[in-house]
């Protein structure tokens, strides 16, 4: 009996044993997630590059349209905010104490450009080290490097807009840009570089995504970078640099190339701004429906689908919908007289901004989502810059600039001009910009270089819109010497990193 | 022959002799009214040899003849000697004992259940009746304000909500500061609890200390909450049906808050005086709209029912016991779409296969659906719904509701939005648990305990396609959820005695945690008939995702406890624990504690001290660590994204190979006495110091990430934790017990990261300062000047570097939120908590009362950013204290001239939340006595009423000041039950 019982206990003691060391194996807590890879396995082929590369313009949908336009748009002349605005986008429309260093409209970009140049940098430092086999996987690797520089050059050229002074040659070399970040390196802690620096880099890395990207031909509604963004980007960081001849030869490139015909009719006017009709438009970021959406300028409608009725955020002034002469095709197409309701005020002939009513074939559901292929190079645009330029070069450059200039008139429905020099003309091509591009996030930025301050102008009714005060909204003056064209930097990134010096007047 | 014949009795006498120093004694243990105990420990009082009682109660004992006493002792009832009787029988009648807390039995750690009054560490015990019978499916709400120390806050007024729970205060920055749950050995979710029926727990035990938590080693440094669940007992078979019926509604403070709006005369009127409006346009508006709505009574429903019913069995027979359980919950919230539904079987079992092996198993399951409001925070469909103006109206001119549309407003009705716009979440719970224990010989035990929690969750929702903000164009969307945690834990135990005096017992032991969640989903969007409303229905946009996550604890652990003479008592406890989550060289840690024991009573110069009655004096120091934070942070990691429908990749996590333990060092001192018989003190004091801090560690956007999961920083807690309870009167046919419980922390953070003085959080107005405790740093207001109506603030201290110093020494009109802010002074988390109350009954009348309070609570009261800002608000309501406003110099006014923001972001935002809340009100008649007598069917039987959150006291002018947060918009305030039920055992 005893006996039993002990060969019993010894049985169930091996039992309890087995169960221990069931318990104990180290390699369950050698765990990984299932849905990223270690960075370190992830620069192995062509294949991991051209991954990667696919990375970089998901980033780059995520970083254009949306805030990264609205925040300057509102900012500037063009809007009033409406009494069911509820104070979406309030703080930039209002300047001063409002708009603040730690205000998400501007360090969201700022985060926004940064994270996305982390992707960027890790790429430029992990191509390096991926080994190709074939001619093909060679000019692959070269194109997607090619890629990475030229959104490296777009993101800085768009951080050194906003957080920077306008360039101006006498003190770009003194005067303080964003910091430059070439590496991903997460303990760095940057200071500014000069707006002469950070152009220079812009320049640089333009010259290096050319030289990848010079067998990449240029197509309408290119959703991949190739040789024509490379140039048209050129052409817009050398007008910003005040580099005339440098600007007017890059956007002549892309316009005697004749590649992206302006368009002249109101149904192809219509169709780019509705059904994303891509004759003209140099690159836009692809959107897929459900699966893959872009950030929205969903502040001009607020269609409400079930009373059929409009309640936007921001409404254009009188002054901006006037800018548009009777005949000019944009004057039906980027406006459109909606029935509004406002606080439970009907207004049945409202204008609204009808840049971005949304693509119909995006749509999800009944009605709009407002959803677009972001257009973030257009033909029109190397027109205006080649006009501009040429202008400002002076000269007999200023009979090429009212040439190029009336192409874009003409072709918009407005009549040709002729005789104009001097201030008269550059008055015509900077109302031409802001008719043309106006709600695409330069008209801010635009009046910075020029040095202008405005007064923003005459609401289309007093009742619809938010008054109070009247100096804060739509009777609101800024001098163009005002600190906050340009941005503040963010107060969280002073705060951390104590190399960076604020903007004066944040 | 003679001498022959001597000499064989004698020999037989002799033989005889030998033979009869042994006897055999029988008896039966019973209790107080006859019903036999079985499992009671019988033993020869100073001598070897003992049983333990059968199923009948009876037992079987050979002693040696010498000895004359019997010890008798059994779980729940005082121990007794009794005398042999001549015919070599004894039977013993026990006295259950007292509900005395200090003779309960807890489960500290693993293995044996040991007497409370034996355990060093700091632990409190609830127990059953004060978590049950409650208007409210979580059992913690219950606990609130009856531990000392443990701070239980309901943030929200939706059924299905799990309270926030916090032991000693916040013992980390960035980590977790929820306990560790533990149900019958297993450890479970915080999310878990509100599945789990609170009738089936026996009790629940707070683990404060280290010498009690620090063998949990892994997850305990917040403390640990140990839930036991009810078993049955043997020859004692009862079914109990309890049934209870109550209404929710919404109570002051949050009526005071939402009937301080303005009505229709008083805003139109403020906007012409504002010039917001002119009169004509106001005559206008009010000629088409003129009603005087108080939106809330349409976003809030009154009188809603609540009900539960719970039947549960329980008993045993032989060597096998059980407890088998089932019951049903049904609450609704006051807004729409917010509604919890549970049903929860249970079945404990447990068996003495032979003497020398048992086994249990515990099976716990439930479904449960629920539903919450989804327009919180910054939605006008319910969180601020007070904005909607007042002249509109839910109802046409012959009173019969809008159906979807309020005209004028252009808002939908919330009964419409809740009508067509469907979510419900579905809830399968699975917690399953079991054990088989030996013991090879006396005082050795090897145990092996597995057990698993188990969640299905399914979350539906559609958008009919009847909805008229997407007619004809239906969304549905399913996402399942599982999520398996597995723990197997092994222990060996043995407890012995080394000259009588040294009683030992030694444990080891090894754990294996392991825990999967996975999920998937699908959409499809485009039905067209409200009938037709499944995924396959839908035309277009089918959509599919799935998630995968997992994490695993390995663990070995030993303690050693020991003492002299039931007077002097060493606990001592270490624990090595490993971590999926840490780099692979930093993943282990080793925790240990020590604990000390003084039973002062058990001296013989206290023993004829009368007026005491039991005296310990106790101190315990050690360490627990911290993991609470996600998986996989110690890995850079790429991760995916789309582009023209390809895969892409981008750096998803900067990673940390450095990622290791949280560690924290506990110190406790305490004191428990009773006296005169009737006075209860437990007080002790504790320090917490938490090292190498799990925090996301700020890093510049430059760097490409926002923050990192790194190890830095400390912070110490210490305070005082008392409970005081006295018994006025303590009779057969009537008591009276009064009790407080009081638990105050000092915060203290004593290092940062980056060399860092001082951190302000961005956009919460919280701070970690060294040498301070988390606090406010806002701008802080200064007043409104009488003389121009300007808004003014306080400047910050010139010198940067000392924002933490505020001086208050100059003024400006112009706000910056972000350059004006300072230190307030104020401290984010509340440093007293606790409760009172009181439980008294004569015959067969009881009446108990339980308050809760929290003092020094403050919150942002974000909702004021809204409802006091008629210029940024422009043609919103607001509530009525925006009428006092700056109109002419010389006003002394609450907000500034018209034109002028009248809120920001600062200091008036910073509400005193501080709460005296009557949070159980129970009147209940007790007529088992007088009406059972008469039958024999029912044995017991209880009618009460019950009340829950009837009565709030604070200056706090937001909905609820219970919200545990430091920044509240638009809250769901808590809401107020009152419920009457019948208890019946048969």
């Amino acid at each position: 009996m005893k006996m039993k019982m002990k060969k019993l206990l010894i049985k169930n003691m091996v039992a309890f044993a087995a169960i221990l060391s069931l318990g104990s194996c180290e390699k369950k807590l050698d765990l990984y997630p299932y849905n990223s890879i270690e960075l370190s396995q992830s620069f192995k082929t062509v294949k991991d590059a051209a991954t990667w590369n696919t990375g970089l313009y998901s980033d780059f949908r995520g970083r254009v349209y949306g805030s990264y336009n609205i925040s300057q748009d509102v900012q500037a002349d063009q809007l009033n905010a409406t009494l069911d605005f509820g104070n979406r986008n309030g703080n930039p429309h209002r300047w001063g104490t409002s708009y603040l260093a730690d205000d998400g409209a501007l360090s969201g970009s700022w985060q926004g450009y940064y994270f996305a140049l982390r992707n960027i940098n890790t790429c430029i430092a992990g191509f390096e080290t991926i080994k190709t086999s074939t001619a093909a996987e060679a000019t692959n690797l070269n194109k997607y490097k090619g890629d990475a520089y030229l959104a490296r050059a777009y993101y800085y050229s768009e951080l050194v807009l906003r957080f920077a002074k306008a360039y101006d040659k006498a003190t770009a070399a003194t005067d303080l840009g964003v910091p430059l970040v070439l590496e991903f390196n997460i303990n760095a802690r940057p200071a500014r570089a000069t707006v002469q620096k950070v152009y220079d880099q812009i320049l640089s890395d333009i010259a290096t995504a050319k030289l990848n990207l010079a067998s990449t031909a240029g197509t309408p509604g290119a959703t991949r970078f190739n040789i024509d963004v490379a140039t048209a980007l050129e052409a817009r960081v050398r007008l910003h640099m005040q580099d005339w001849t440098g600007a007017m030869a890059a956007a002549n490139t892309i316009i005697t190339a004749n590649k992206y015909p302006l368009l002249n009719t109101l149904t192809n006017l219509n169709n780019m701004w509705t059904n994303d009709l891509a004759t003209e438009v140099i690159f836009n970021s692809a959107v897929v429906k459900q699966t893959e959406s872009a950030n929205t300028n969903s502040i001009y409608l607020g269609f409400n689908g079930a009373t059929g009725k409009f309640t936007p955020d921001f409404i254009p002034t009188t002054d901006f919908v006037n800018l548009y002469d009777a005949s000019d095709l944009r004057r039906s197409v980027y406006l459109k007289q909606l029935p509004v309701i406002v606080q439970g005020v009907n207004y049945p002939t409202m204008w609204c901004v009808n840049k971005f009513p949304g693509n119909p074939a995006l749509f999800t559901g009944a009605f709009t989502n407002y959803q677009h292929a972001p257009k973030v190079f257009r033909a029109a645009e190397q027109f205006l810059i080649y006009a501009e330029a040429a202008a400002n070069a002076g000269g007999a450059s200023e009979a090429l600039a009212l040439t190029t200039l009336n192409i874009l008139r003409t072709a918009r429905g407005l009549t040709a001009l002729s005789g104009l020099t001097g201030t008269a003309l550059m008055t015509e091509i900077r109302n031409e910009r802001t008719r043309e591009l106006a709600f695409e996030g330069f008209r801010l930025f635009d009046l910075k270089r020029w040095k202008l301050g405005f007064t923003r102008g005459t609401p289309q009714t007093l009742g619809a819109i938010n008054t109070t005060p009247a100096t804060s909204y739509h009777q609101i003056n800024v001098a163009a010497s005002n600190p906050q064209f340009v941005w503040g930097i963010p107060t969280y990134e002073i705060n951390i990193n104590t190399n960076l010096v604020q903007n004066p007047g944040w | 022959m003679r001498k022959l014949v001597v000499m064989i009795l004698c020999a037989t006498l002799a033989f005889t002799q030998s033979f009869a120093q042994n006897r055999t004694v029988t008896g039966k243990v019973t209790d107080e009214k006859g019903a036999a105990i079985a499992g009671a420990s019988v033993v020869a009082k100073s001598s070897k040899g003992g049983t333990t009682t059968a199923a009948d109660g009876t037992f079987k004992l050979t002693v040696p003849n010498t000895v004359k006493v019997l010890t008798v002792s059994s779980l729940n009832f005082v121990q007794k000697d009794i005398t042999i009787a001549a015919n070599n029988t004894a039977n013993a009648s026990l006295t259950a004992s007292a509900a005395d807390a200090l003779d309960e039995v807890v489960v500290v750690g693993y293995g044996a259940a040991k007497k409370k009054s034996d355990v060093t560490g700091s632990v409190v015990t609830v127990n059953a009746e004060k978590l049950q019978n409650k208007p409210t499916a979580n059992m913690f709400d219950a606990l609130q304000g009856k531990v000392p120390g443990l701070q239980v806050y309901n943030s929200s007024g939706e059924p299905s909500a799990t309270p926030s729970v916090r032991l000693n205060g916040v013992g980390s920055l960035g980590a977790s500061s929820t306990p560790l749950y533990v149900m019958d050995g297993i450890p479970i979710d915080a999310g878990t609890i509100v599945s789990l029926n609170p009738e089936d727990f026996e009790s629940v035990t707070v683990l404060k200390d280290a010498s009690s938590t620090s063998i949990y080693g892994s997850r305990a440094a917040n403390g640990v909450i140990y839930i036991t669940s009810k078993k049955g007992k043997v020859n004692s078979s009862k079914i109990t049906v309890q049934t209870q019926y109550g209404v929710s509604n919404l109570v002051k403070p949050t009526l005071d808050l939402f009937n301080n709006f303005m009505n229709t005369k008083q805003l139109t009127d403020f906007w012409v005086a504002t010039r917001h409006q002119t009169p004509a346009q106001v005559a206008s508006l009010l000629a088409t709209y003129n009603a005087d709505t108080k939106w809330y009574q349409q976003y809030y429903k009154e009188n809603i029912p609540t009900q539960q019913i719970d039947l549960n069995i329980s008993g045993g027979g032989g060597k096998t016991t059980y407890y088998i359980s089932g019951s049903a919950f049904k609450q609704e919230g006051l807004t729409y779409r917010s509604d919890f539904e549970r049903y929860t079987m249970r079945a404990n079992l447990n068996t003495t296969v032979n003497n020398w092996f048992k086994l249990g198993v515990n099976l716990s399951g439930g479904y449960d659906e629920r539903q919450t409001n989804p327009y919180g925070s910054n939605s006008t469909n319910r969180g601020l719904s007070l904005l909607r103006q007042p002249f509109y109206s839910a109802y046409d001119a012959n009173g019969v509701k809008y159906p979807d549309i309020i005209p004028g407003g252009n808002f939908y009705n919330p009964n419409y939005l809740a009508d067509k716009l469907l979510s419900v979440g579905s809830n399968v719970q699975f917690n399953p648990s079991g054990f088989i224990q030996l013991n090879p010989f006396a005082g050795f035990t090897l145990k092996s305990q597995a057990g698993m929690e188990f969640y299905d969750y399914r979350g539906s929702s559609k958008t009919l396609p009847s909805f008229v903000g997407s007619l004809n164009n239906g969304n549905v969307s399913e996402s399942f959820s599982r999520g398996t945690t597995k723990t197997i834990t092994n222990t060996a135990e043995y407890a012995f005695k080394f000259k009588e005096r040294n009683s030992f017992t030694l444990l080891a032991g090894q754990e294996f945690i392991s825990n999967n969640s996975n999920g998937f989903s699908g959409s499809s969007t485009g039905q067209t008939d409200d009938r037709l409303v499944l995924i396959s229905a839908g035309p277009t946009g089918f959509q599919a995702g799935s998630s995968m996550d997992e994490y695993a604890f390995a663990s070995y652990f030993g303690r050693l406890n020991y003492n002299l003479d039931s007077k002097y008592f060493i606990d001592l406890s270490i624990r090595n624990d490993q971590s999926s989550r840490f780099g692979r060289a930093l993943r282990g840690a080793t925790f240990y504690s020590a604990g000390l024991m003084w039973k002062a009573k058990n001296e013989k110069f206290l023993q004829n001290v009368n007026w005491i009655n039991s005296l310990v004096v106790k101190g315990s120091i050690g360490t627990s660590g911290n993991s609470s934070i996600g998986n996989y942070q110690s890995l850079a990691t790429v991760g995916t994204n789309l582009y023209s429908s390809s895969p892409g990749w981008g750096v998803s996590s900067a990673g940390n190979p450095e990622l290791s333990w949280e560690t924290q060092r506990q110190i406790n001192i305490g004191t428990q006495a009773t006296l005169f018989n009737k006075l209860n003190l437990d007080i002790e004091y504790f320090d917490r110091v938490t090292s190498s801090m799990l925090i996301s560690v700020p890093f510049p956007y430059t760097s490409g990430f926002s923050s990192v999961t790194s190890n830095v920083g400390s912070l110490k807690n210490s305070g005082f934790n008392a409970n005081i309870n006295y018994d006025f009167i303590k009779k057969r046919t009537s008591f009276l017990n009064v009790y407080v419980n009081v638990g105050y922390v000092e915060q203290k953070i004593t290092e940062l990261f980056q060399g860092k003085q001082y951190w302000i959080i961005p956009n919460t107005g919280v701070c970690w300062a060294v040498g301070q405790p988390v606090s406010y740093f806002y701008p802080i207001w200064a007043g409104v000047n009488p003389a121009n109506g300007d808004a003014t603030w306080y400047r910050p201290n010139t010198d940067p570097n000392k924002i933490v110093e505020t001086t208050k020494d100059a003024t400006t009109n112009a706000f910056n939120s972000a350059g004006l802010q300072q230190n307030t002074g104020i401290k984010r988390y509340a440093p007293f908590n606790g409760g009172f109350g009181f439980s008294a009954g004569v015959r067969e009348f009881s009446v108990s009362a339980d308050f809760s309070f929290s003092k020094g609570k403050y919150m942002i009261n974000n909702d004021r950013y809204f409802f006091e800002n008629p210029n940024q608000f422009a043609g919103f309501n607001q509530s009525n204290t925006v009428l006092n406003y700056w109109k002419q110099p010389g006003d002394q006014a609450r907000f500034p001239r018209y034109g002028v923001q009248f809120t920001q972001f600062d200091s008036r935002l910073i509400e005193d939340a501080s709460f005296v809340r009557l949070k159980a009100l129970t009147f209940a008649y007790d007529f088992s006595k007088t009406l059972l007598n008469k039958q024999k069917v029912l044995t017991g039987a209880k009618f009460y009423v019950t009340m829950r959150n009837i009565w709030t006291l604070t200056n706090y002018s937001g909905p609820d000041p219970e919200v545990d947060t430091n920044v509240t918009l638009g809250a769901n305030p808590n809401t107020s039950q009152v419920a009457v039920g019948l208890n019946l055992q048969f």
